[in-house]
């Protein structure tokens, strides 16, 4: 025991003194969401303000627009009309930007009006061009209810008279459960990456490294155990693990209240959801999970001859442990006996049906039962690899 | 001391390592029936040609590999059955050794002190002495990735014989240092030998053995050829020069004469 403490110091001291494994453990996690809030709220909330505000060129065409209509676009803020009567070129210049969109009034528009008929407006738009057709829909709407409300009148109709029913939606879903399958998706995935890429880095060093730097025969020739190092440094490496992936919350945390363009009650519920509790949940079961990524990473970086080959290795694992982590963010996936056991899926859904505060207390035992015995099949394996001579030797 | 009898190491081959060797044996023999004793305060030193298996039976006694067949004692213990305290008793040094570079002299040598299971005050005795002799102290707080490869050497030195083994295995170990670097190793070589240990050492350079041994082997293609003092090895010379004698020695074996 003295010795895998001796050795799990070391390990972690010479880990936390390399800059790529702080990098990948301590620097990216905890800054990675902060700054893509901050960089994506203030992007998207400066682009939609002005969008919003920004002046419009718009074509009016058509030789009879009716006085009020030209009344209630002229009222829009920010707009410049361009008069363009009878010329049908406008469509070339919303094509080609030159104008914003253009409202095409036909002849007989007045007309259909007058006969208590539907009256027809083109509106020429383009739809990558952000909020403008929202912009101009708003105003022809407008113009369109002030002239329903005239035809009523005079029909000596009321408003409800034409609409007979109208359905008060009541969701009695709360507000943590709507959180949580939105959240509760978000917060393995999150935890998944980070807990392989926080372990990558460290299994690389410590096993490869060890060849690639000519020390694996100093170590080896110590008295101590085999075994004894191998848990000694797989601790470390579980450890890294387990450490990116809270700092990941914590800059989760940090990022949801640091952006200011997030509504309020979702900054709020997410802090309810942060309980210390929850936490400690998803810790018991982020740890089996780090050890079986460990179990795995372990056995490829002692394969590896360098510090290339293990990283083009572990490269497609990645891909591997990302995609099921995506299912978790797929509606309509659920944590069942079969999801259960299939490791990475389970937390993902496990974590959403935790958040959603609607989890089956059978099925979670079932997937601690399956993240632990993976754990436990993979660490066997890297011990019987790690004791086999001519892995660790191999050059 | 080491007593090595009938020591044999056989390895699989990989399909790519039978293409690289042009065989297509499934298993090759790195070492043959060996047999050797070497004795405490003398250097035995064990010579060969690159690929001879003087790596591999140095690994042995060191117990980073396990025998095939055939027993090897050091100090007394077996290294099949007492691999770890064989361990305890053995210092072992390559020219290619390296360093942890993000830790410093000082804190490697600890470790390996703490490994080896030495008790807190003894250890920073050891390490105090250590120190004094090989001059580390005036870069024992710096990071070891910043020293120069005479003071890696040093440090190296001290990571060694921190637990003071009785006996010290080196591996090629002036493969690839410079003159003065090497002269450390030197050194350390006759200082074991003035202490009374056992040292055994590898080499494919025949000034070198021939600067330092009392007992030599000539070791091919995981084969004894020559077994004996270094004086008998000296009168029983047909050739003129070391390394001429010990390359006849060598090619007699790969064509034997009738």
């Amino acid at each position: 025991m003295k010795d895998i403490l001796h050795i799990a110091r070391k390990e972690f001291k010479d880990t936390v003194r390399d800059k790529r494994t702080l990098m990948a453990m301590i620097v990216v996690p905890l800054l990675l969401f902060p700054v893509i809030f901050t960089v994506v709220s203030g992007l998207q909330s400066e682009s939609m303000e002005k969008a919003m505000s920004r002046e419009l060129k718009v074509a009016v065409a058509g030789t009879q627009v009716p006085s009020n209509l030209q009344a209630h676009l002229e009222r829009g803020q920010n707009l410049r009309l361009i008069p363009f009567g009878q010329d049908t070129s406008y469509r070339r210049y919303v094509r080609g930007d030159s104008l914003d969109a253009a409202i095409s009034v036909p002849g007989d528009f007045q007309a259909r009006l007058d006969n208590m008929q539907t009256g027809h407006i083109q509106l020429f738009f383009q739809s990558t061009e952000e909020g403008v057709e929202k912009r101009l829909s708003s105003l022809l709407d407008r113009y369109e209810a002030e002239l329903r409300s005239q035809r009523l009148a005079k029909l000596d109709i009321s408003e409800e008279a034409i609409q007979p029913v109208q359905v008060d939606k009541v969701d009695m879903a709360t507000m943590q459960e709507k959180i949580g399958k939105y959240i509760g998706g978000f917060i393995p995935y999150i935890f998944i990456i980070f807990c392989f890429i926080g372990a990558m880095y460290p299994a690389i060093d410590l096993f490869t490294g060890e060849k690639e730097r000519g020390t694996i025969e100093t170590i080896l020739t110590t008295p101590v155990k085999r075994i004894h190092i191998l848990t000694g440094k797989m601790s470390v490496v579980v450890a890294t693990g387990i450490i990116s992936a809270l700092l990941a919350i914590v800059g989760l945390f940090g990022g949801l209240n640091f952006a200011d363009t997030l509504p309020a009650e979702i900054t709020q519920i997410t802090g309810d959801i942060l309980q210390p509790q929850f936490i400690l949940l998803l810790l018991s079961m982020l740890i089996p999970l780090t050890i079986f990524f460990a179990g795995i990473l372990i056995p490829i970086s002692i394969y590896a001859k360098s510090f290339k080959e293990a990283q083009s290795i572990i490269t497609p694992i990645n891909i591997l442990v990302i995609l099921p982590g995506i299912v978790g963010l797929l509606p309509g996936v659920e944590l069942t006996i079969q999801t259960a056991v299939i490791p990475v899926v389970n937390i993902a859904l496990a974590t959403k049906d935790i958040v959603a505060g609607t989890i089956d207390y059978g099925l979670l035992a079932t997937v601690y039962a399956s993240l632990i015995l993976f754990a436990v099949l993979t660490v066997a394996f890297s011990v019987r690899y790690f004791g086999k001579e001519t892995n660790i030797l191999r050059a | 001391m080491i007593e090595i009898e009938d020591l044999n190491k056989t390895f699989s081959l990989s399909k790519q390592q039978k293409k690289k060797l042009g065989t297509r044996a499934g298993q090759i023999k790195a070492v043959d029936g060996i047999n050797l004793s070497c004795k405490p305060g003398r250097i035995f030193s064990l010579l060969g040609p690159n690929g001879a298996g003087k790596t591999t039976t140095l690994r042995l006694i060191a117990t980073i590999l396990q025998p095939t067949c055939g027993t090897i004692r050091v100090a007394g213990h077996d290294v099949t059955q007492d691999g770890r305290l064989v361990r305890s008793k053995i210092g072992f040094l390559t020219g290619t050794t390296g360093l942890y570079d993000r830790l410093t002299p000082d804190e490697l040598v600890t470790y390996f002190g703490k490994l080896n299971g030495m008790d807190p005050r003894t250890l920073e005795r050891r390490k105090q002495e250590l120190f004094h002799t090989l001059e580390i102290f005036s870069f024992s707080g710096k990071r070891i990735a910043e020293l120069s490869s005479g003071m890696k050497q040093k440090v190296s030195i001290a990571r060694t014989m921190i637990h003071d083994p009785e006996v010290v295995v080196f591996d090629e170990p002036t493969a690839g240092l410079d003159v003065i670097t090497a002269e450390h190793i030197i050194d350390l070589i006759r200082r074991c030998k003035e202490d009374g240990k056992t040292v055994i050492f590898s080499s494919h350079i025949m000034s070198e053995v021939d600067l330092l041994c009392d007992d030599l082997a000539i070791i091919h293609e995981g084969k004894i050829l020559f077994d004996d003092t270094m004086e008998n090895f000296r009168s029983q010379m047909i050739n003129g020069s070391l390394t001429q004698e010990f390359i006849r020695i060598v090619n007699n074996a790969k064509t034997p004469v009738q």
